[in-house]
């Protein structure tokens, strides 16, 4: 634990927001431990840490939307109790979520006056309404037209209308979770410029990201988080990308051995110049028979869109593909899946699987014309599939007739795997596979996973974890703004290289 | 490892227990048959006609028209569709059967495949409207229900059409073994819809996608080509019924069956289909039929006059919504 972060208990003013020894647990889960972290006027306070490290849950916690299970927190100096986020309005501290909360077809103004629009004899004054707004964005360095429809403008002025509706609200502190996640690299500079007149103005603002140059462009101080505990606060000067990276990684990097393949078969999968706008720009990779590739990404990279291109969800172009026996992109679902190739999406709950079917007719639902004679249903023959199946893919469940929802997670992630079982496919497309699974079913998905390839298919896993790339792929693409900046394989495909190359 | 329970696709909570006649969780369709019980128990009490074999009869014979529809409506709504558009449908495909009848003198089965290829054709035309345009169900068939009542009327220049085609006439009121020949084509109709509904690939199909339309696309199914056909199934269904009006008024009036539509919701509702797609029985919707006719039935037998028929009519269809509604969490606003 450093010091410097208590540094500004010498100085006169107090910091605008401070917690000491902040825990926060959920049920078994430890997210928080004892953390001590401020922010003071004028101030940039960046926090950085892996997924899962507790940023989210901390400044959740100083926008009082959790309440802390130990630990105080002041404001101005002064103990306070939050005991929701409307609490933490009133003192002035606002949260920017990366989910833009914008009546997209109003104007800036109303935008920005949104719940309380400024009336006079009843009716809304536009006048004040358009001069207020005006000055609030010029506070902001912008020089928006309060009359534009907030349809039209670009991604980071939608965020400067959010920052210029919690200004006319009250904002001292303002909390940006990932703010650049999803904008295009031009755009980062102009939604910097605007911070920087805020924090000139005298607010505070938390910014938690996961791209180190961007908070070394940004921030005044910098805080690292490691499973929930402060690793180091330090100035911006003190800091450096190579601190930074060892003391987010700092662990020992787990050490799993895994089977891997070393010699590739032949390329069931060739993509040469995969457009997919506007988050990828001209990727290109193979994966052959005998082998889990990988791409890995920080969250927002855009590698689930690759995916969705490939299965034909979303419209993207490309230079030259193959695909199993395609020679282009598929147009459909249906399309990528009589192509034979498969999709396991990554928000499971979603569209994974149908949480209110049971576990039978989730798993046949791929296969169905398999079993239909004349288009009547063969349900002994189903139930015959569905039960070797249940046991290949270790399915814990009473029987197949219970909906999936009753299933735990990773329950209902084999499930989403079984289905393309039945569709001897050729090549199997994996967003974020384990996401939300608990260690052991992961293992077991990827066993599963590996023995599919040993029977002669490619699987390309899509991933923002790193550990898991590292764990279950034999080459791994590593994605930065949209674009591969790193192909990796063999002993130097490890978590610190991976997320070395992403950040 | 624990089972976690989750909630299913519209991310609301259920809201606690329904007084038992609405549950149809576990065996669907049990509520509602108590609910007929209790109703015709207590209207025999009423009245000592009602549970004579001909009102019983009578009953059936003035559901057989929309319980022709209700059932293939079964299927559009478990799909997550709304077919609005049937009676329009119903009526129209009466006036062009009535016309190349009794005009053209068109033999009797010609007749029937015409109305019913004219109702599969306006179903297609719905179908088609909404995959290309990706308007939502029910507005398009509120525009359409205008449209085809509409050119019913153009058609016929607004006037009636008598039928004199022995067939005809005895589908809409020829008897066999005692019961009408509408209930049992209505009956035919329920086995056949019920087959498909539980036991065919297309079938199974409509309940994934109504539980959830993007996984079943992301699983290779066709949206746009089950929904088309849903909705020619539907229309054809609506044919049938139009033969059936013919057959039982000996009349084609291009204004038939106004308002149906509503009777055919309320029923398919009240059945335990619910609103938002993916589960619902067919079974369900012949009950809830029944009990549609029991009530306006007893109403009559009852002396009600017909004004307040039709506000219970409407409290039936509210009724069947709001506890569709409660099943999957009351009181919640929809923040999308």
């Amino acid at each position: 634990m450093n010091d410097s972060g208590n540094g500004i208990e010498g100085r006169a003013t107090p910091p605008l927001v401070r917690g000491i020894g902040i825990h926060k647990r959920f049920g078994g889960v430890h997210a928080v431990r004892g953390v001590d972290f401020s922010v003071s006027a004028g101030e940039i306070h960046a926090l950085v840490g892996e997924n899962g490290a507790g940023k989210s849950t901390l400044v959740k916690v100083l926008a009082g939307v959790f309440q802390p299970d130990e630990g105080l927190l002041y404001i101005d100096g002064v103990s306070v109790t939050l005991g929701s986020a409307r609490d933490a309005h009133q003192f002035g501290i606002q949260t920017i979520h990366q989910e833009l909360e914008l009546a997209l077809p109003l104007s800036i103004a109303e935008n920005v006056f949104l719940g309380n629009t400024p009336v006079r004899h009843g009716v809304v004054d536009f006048a004040q309404l358009r001069d207020r707004t005006r000055a609030v964005l010029t506070q902001l360095g912008s020089d928006l037209d309060p009359d534009i429809r907030v349809a039209t403008l670009r991604l980071s002025d939608r965020q400067v209308v959010e920052i210029a509706r919690a200004i006319v609200r009250k904002l001292r502190v303002l909390i940006m979770d990932e703010p650049t996640a999803a904008l295009p690299p031009v755009e980062v500079g102009h939604l910097f410029d605007r911070m920087r007149s805020l924090r000139n103005s005298g607010a505070g603002i938390i910014y938690i990201s996961h791209k180190l140059e961007e908070v070394l462009e940004i921030a005044d101080r910098i805080t690292v988080l490691r499973d929930g505990a402060v690793v180091d606060t330090m100035a911006r000067d003190e800091a450096t990308r190579a601190r930074l990276v060892r003391e987010i990684l700092g662990r020992e990097l787990s050490t799993y051995s895994a089977e891997k393949n070393t010699q590739s078969g032949t390329a069931l999968a060739e993509i040469d110049g995969l457009d997919c706008l506007p988050e990828i720009t001209n990727v290109s990779f193979f994966a052959a028979t005998g082998e889990i590739v990988g791409f890995f990404g920080l969250l927002g990279s855009g590698q689930g869109a690759i995916a969705e291109a490939l299965f034909g969800v979303r419209d993207a172009t490309v230079r030259r593909c193959r695909l199993g026996n395609l020679h282009r992109l598929p147009t459909s679902p249906s399309d990528a899946i009589t192509h034979r190739i498969g999709f396991v999406p990554a928000d499971r709950k979603r569209d994974g699987v149908i949480l209110r079917l049971s576990v039978r007719e989730n798993i046949v639902l791929p296969a169905l014309r398999q079993f239909s004679h004349f288009g009547v249903l063969d349900f002994p023959a189903i139930r015959e599939r569905v039960r070797s199946l249940i046991e290949k893919y270790g399915v814990r469940c009473m029987s197949a007739e219970p909906p999936v929802e009753s299933l735990s997670g990773g329950n209902q992630q084999k499930v989403a795997l079984a289905k393309w079982d039945l569709l001897e496919l050729e090549v199997m497309l994996l967003e974020e596979p384990t996401r939300g699974v608990d260690v052991g079913a992961k293992a077991e998905i990827y066993k599963l996973l590996r023995i599919g390839v040993q029977a002669g298919k490619t699987c390309v896993i899509f991933s923002s974890d790193a550990e898991e790339i590292a764990t279950a792929c034999d080459r791994a693409y590593v994605l930065k703004r949209g674009r591969i900046n790193a192909e990796l394989s063999g002993a130097v495909l490890n978590v610190s290289s991976l997320t070395e190359a992403a950040l | 490892m624990s089972a976690v329970r989750t909630n299913s696709g519209t991310g609301a909570k259920p809201a606690g227990p329904l007084p038992s006649i609405f549950r149809f969780g576990s065996l669907p369709g049990i509520g509602l048959l108590a609910l007929l019980i209790v109703m015709i128990v207590a209207l025999s009490f009423g009245s000592p006609y009602f549970m004579t074999a001909n009102n019983l009869i009578n009953i059936l014979l003035s559901v057989s028209v929309i319980g022709t529809m209700a059932a293939v409506s079964t299927l559009v709504m478990v799909s997550r569709n709304l077919d609005l558009s049937v009676a329009s449908i119903a009526a129209l495909a009466g006036v062009v059967a009535a016309t190349v009848a009794t005009k053209w003198g068109f033999p009797a089965w010609t007749t029937i495949l015409i109305a019913v290829g004219v109702g599969a054709a306006c179903g297609a035309v719905n179908g088609i409207f909404i995959n290309v345009f990706r308007i939502n169900s029910i507005i398009t068939t509120i525009g359409t229900l205008s449209v085809f009542r509409g050119v019913a009327f153009v058609l016929t220049d607004g006037s009636s059409t008598l039928i004199n085609d022995d067939t005809l006439i005895y589908l809409g009121s020829g008897r066999l073994g005692g019961v009408p020949v509408s209930v049992w084509l209505m009956l035919a109709i329920y086995c056949m819809v019920h087959f498909i509904a539980a036991r065919t690939r297309v079938g199974r199909s409509f309940y994934a996608i109504g539980a959830n339309p993007r996984a079943s696309l992301l699983s290779g199914l066709r949206l746009g080509r089950y929904r088309l056909l849903v909705f020619v199934a539907s229309g054809a269904s609506a044919g049938i019924a139009g033969i059936l009006l013919n057959g039982q008024s000996g009349t084609a009036m291009p204004g038939a069956a106004a308002g149906y539509e509503l009777m055919v919701v309320t029923a398919v509702l009240l059945g335990g289909t619910s609103l938002h797609g993916g589960e619902g029985s067919v079974v369900g919707t012949l009950l809830g039929v029944l009990i549609i006719g029991v009530l306006n039935n007893g109403m009559t037998l009852l002396s009600v006059p017909s004004f307040y028929q039709t506000v219970a009519n409407g409290l039936l269809l509210l009724i069947a919504v709001g506890v569709d509604q409660y099943r999957r969490g009351a009181g919640r606003e929809e923040v999308a």
